[in-house]
C-alpha cells in the first residue's frame, strides 16, 4: 500500500497525532514503531473504539509481551542509542 | 482608547537567556548512558552536537549571554508583541484579562526559530557545515530552514513520508531556504534503506526519521543534528519569550495570576513560564500550566488520565493503561507529559508540584482554536489551541469562582500553513466521538493487506 493511499484509508476517523504534529489514520499508528503499534495507540484510540483488545486478539503473544513490555526511554538516552548504531553502520 | 498590545524597542530586547537549572528546587538526576549505565558525558554528545551547545546542555549559570549574531537575526522579528485579547475576553465573558506573547510573528510563523537560530550560529562557530534534523508536519524544518540560510549552513530535513506528502507547504518552504527536504524512510542512509527493504511503502515514522538524521549526521565529521525541543539548551534559548513578557507586562504594572502553554516536547511552554517559574520559587503565587494533548472528548467519555507517579518514565506506558483505562477521573485532570518527547526539565518541575499539567482533546482544542480565530482574527496552529484550550477552562473557573484574574499565554504559532487540520476537523473528519460498530469495521478494514506488526 503506497504511503499516499495509506493517507486516503480511514477516512472519517484519523487523529491528530501530537508527536507528528499531524493528523494521521489507525493505519500509520498501527505500524508507526515499525514492526509494533505506535506507544501512544492505546492513549490516543483507547476512548474510540477497544483498541487495546484489538491488538491483544491480533499480535502474537510474543509482539504483544513485546509492546506491553515497551519503556520509554529519556530523550538522551535515546540519542545515545542511535549515536552508537551509526558510529557502527558508518565504522562497518 | 484602550491599549492592545505593548511593543519593547529593539534595544530593549533581552541581552540573556535564563537557565532555570540554577534555580532548581531540588537537582535534577543526571542523564545516564544506556550503555555503560554512567552519566552522560560531553564526549558521548559529541558526535551530534557541538562542543559549545553541549556546554550550554550541561551549564548550571544563571544568565547566559545571547551572542550578538544571534541577536541580530533575532531583531528581525524579536521582540514579539504582548497582546491583550480583549475580543476573546469579551466572547468568553469572564472577569479575566488575558495577554499573549505572539510566537506567530516569526518568518516561520511559530517560536521554533528562538532556539533554530541559535543553534545554526553556535554549530556555524564550532566549524560545522551542514546540519541535519527530522521533522513531522515541518514547523521545525523550516525554522531550521531559515536559520541554517542566515548562517550559511547546509541544511538537510528528514520529514516523515506521511507528512511530506500531506504538508507540501512545509517542505516548500524548506526548499525556498535552501534545504534538501527528503521523505523519510530514503535511500540516504542504511536505516532507512534497512526500512525500504522490508516494506518500500512505508509511510515513516518520527523514529526512522530520528534515525537518519542522526546517522546522516555522525557519518561526516562536517555535520552535526540538530533538535528543535526536549534539550535544556533548547529550553535556554526560548526563555527570550518569557523575559520579554515580564519586561512588557512590567510596563503596564501587570503581573499574572496564571502563566500558560501548551506542551508537545516542552520548548514553548518552557519559553514563556521558565522565568515565572524561577518568580514562583522564590515566592511568587503564580500558576504555572502546561497544556498537553488527550485524544479522549470529555463530553462523551470524560477525560483519559493517569498517574504522574513514575517522572522516571521508567514504567512501560501500557501496564498503565491496561490498569487504567477504564478508569474515568475528575472531570480536569493532571495530564501525561510522560511519554519521552517531553523535555526533563519540564517533567521535573510537575514533578516538584510546580508545573501543573493539564490535558485536551484534539476537539475540544480545535473549538476553542475556532472561537479565538473569529474572535481575535489569527488562525492558531492546532497544537496553540490547546493552550487556548487551557485558557478558556481557566476563564470559565474564574467565572464559577467570581474571581478576577490575570493570564498570560504563548501563542506559540499561527496556523495558516496548518489549514489541512482546520479541514480535517470542520469536515469532521477528526474522530470525536465513541465510534460504532460500523465505524470500527471500517477502520479495521483500513488496515486489511496491511503489514501486520
Amino acid at each position: 500500500m503506497m504511503s499516499s493511499e495509506l493517507s486516503k484509508t480511514g477516512e472519517g476517523i484519523w487523529m491528530r497525532c501530537p508527536r507528528l504534529g499531524g493528523e494521521a489514520p489507525l493505519t500509520y499508528c498501527m505500524q508507526e514503531a515499525g514492526d509494533l503499534p505506535c506507544h501512544r495507540i492505546i492513549f490516543c484510540w483507547q476512548p474510540f473504539f477497544p483498541v487495546e483488545a484489538y491488538l491483544r486478539k491480533t499480535l502474537s503473544p510474543q509482539k504483544w509481551e513485546k509492546f506491553a513490555d515497551r519503556k520509554p526511554k529519556e530523550k538522551i538516552a535515546s540519542l545515545l542509542e542511535l549515536i552508537e548504531e551509526s558510529k557502527s553502520k558508518v565504522d562497518a | 482608547m484602550e491599549q492592545t498590545k505593548v511593543i519593547l524597542a529593539d534595544n530593549e530586547i533581552p541581552r540573556q537567556w535564563y537557565n532555570i537549572l540554577s534555580d532548581m528546587p531540588t537537582p535534577m538526576c543526571p542523564p545516564l548512558h544506556p550503555g555503560t549505565g554512567k552519566p552522560v558525558g560531553p564526549e558521548d554528545l559529541a558526535p551530534v552536537f557541538p562542543m559549545n551547545l553541549i556546554e550550554q546542555e550541561v551549564a548550571t549559570d544563571r544568565w547566559i549571554d545571547i551572542p550578538e549574531p544571534v541577536l541580530e537575526k533575532y531583531l528581525l522579528w524579536r521582540p514579539t508583541p504582548l497582546c491583550r485579547a480583549r475580543n476573546f475576553e469579551k466572547l468568553l465573558g469572564a472577569p479575566v484579562k488575558i495577554y499573549y506573547k505572539y510566537e506567530g510573528a516569526s518568518p516561520p510563523g511559530s517560536h521554533k526559530p528562538n532556539t533554530a537560530i541559535a543553534q545554526a550560529y553556535y554549530n556555524k562557530a564550532f566549524g560545522i557545515k551542514r546540519l541535519s534534523t527530522e521533522t513531522g508536519a515541518g514547523q521545525w524544518g523550516s525554522a531550521l530552514s531559515m536559520a541554517c540560510a542566515m548562517f550559511g549552513l547546509e541544511c538537510r530535513v528528514f520529514m516523515v513520508r506521511i507528512s511530506y506528502e500531506q504538508k507540501p507547504y512545509r517542505r516548500l518552504m524548506m526548499a525556498t531556504w535552501g534545504t534538501e527536504c527528503i521523505p523519510s524512510p530514503s535511500d540516504r542512509t542504511q536505516a532507512g534503506r534497512k526500512i525500504l527493504s522490508e516494506n518500500p511503502d512505508s509511510p515513516g515514522s518520527l523514529g526512522i526519521a530520528i534515525s537518519e538524521a542522526i546517522e546522516d549526521a555522525v557519518g561526516n565529521k562536517d555535520s552535526r543534528y540538530s533538535l528543535g525541543s526536549v534539550l535544556n539548551h533548547v529550553l535556554l534559548h526560548q526563555t527570550v519569550i518569557g523575559l520579554e513578557a515580564q519586561k512588557q507586562l512590567a510596563q503596564i504594572g501587570v503581573y499574572p495570576d496564571v502563566v500558560m502553554g501548551c506542551a508537545g516536547g516542552g520548548s514553548n511552554f518552557a519559553g514563556i513560564s521558565l522565568p515565572f517559574v524561577r518568580d514562583k520559587i522564590h515566592g511568587k503565587k503564580t500558576s504555572i500550566v502546561a497544556a498537553e494533548p488527550a485524544s479522549c472528548p470529555t463530553l462523551t467519555r470524560g477525560p483519559f488520565a493517569y498517574d504522574f507517579g513514575d517522572t522516571a518514565m521508567t514504567t512501560p506506558l501500557l501496564a498503565m493503561h491496561t490498569l487504567g483505562h477504564d478508569f474515568l477521573p475528575e472531570p480536569i485532570h493532571a495530564g501525561g507529559l510522560r511519554y519521552h518527547g517531553m523535555a526533563p526539565i519540564v517533567s521535573h518541575l510537575v514533578k516538584e508540584g510546580i508545573v501543573e499539567p493539564r490535558a485536551y482533546d484534539q476537539i475540544e482544542t480545535f473549538t476553542a482554536g475556532v472561537k479565538w480565530a473569529r474572535s481575535e482574527g489569527v488562525i492558531p496552529a492546532p497544537e496553540t489551541n490547546h493552550v487556548i484550550a487551557a485558557v478558556v477552562q481557566e476563564a470559565e473557573r474564574a467565572k464559577q469562582e467570581g474571581k478576577e484574574k490575570t493570564i498570560l499565554f504563548n501563542f506559540s504559532g499561527h496556523g495558516i500553513i496548518d489549514l489541512s487540520a482546520y479541514d480535517a476537523f470542520l469536515s469532521g473528519k477528526l474522530v470525536q466521538h465513541k465510534l460504532t460498530d460500523e465505524e470500527i469495521a471500517r477502520a479495521l478494514k483500513s488496515i486489511e493487506g496491511f503489514p501486520k506488526p
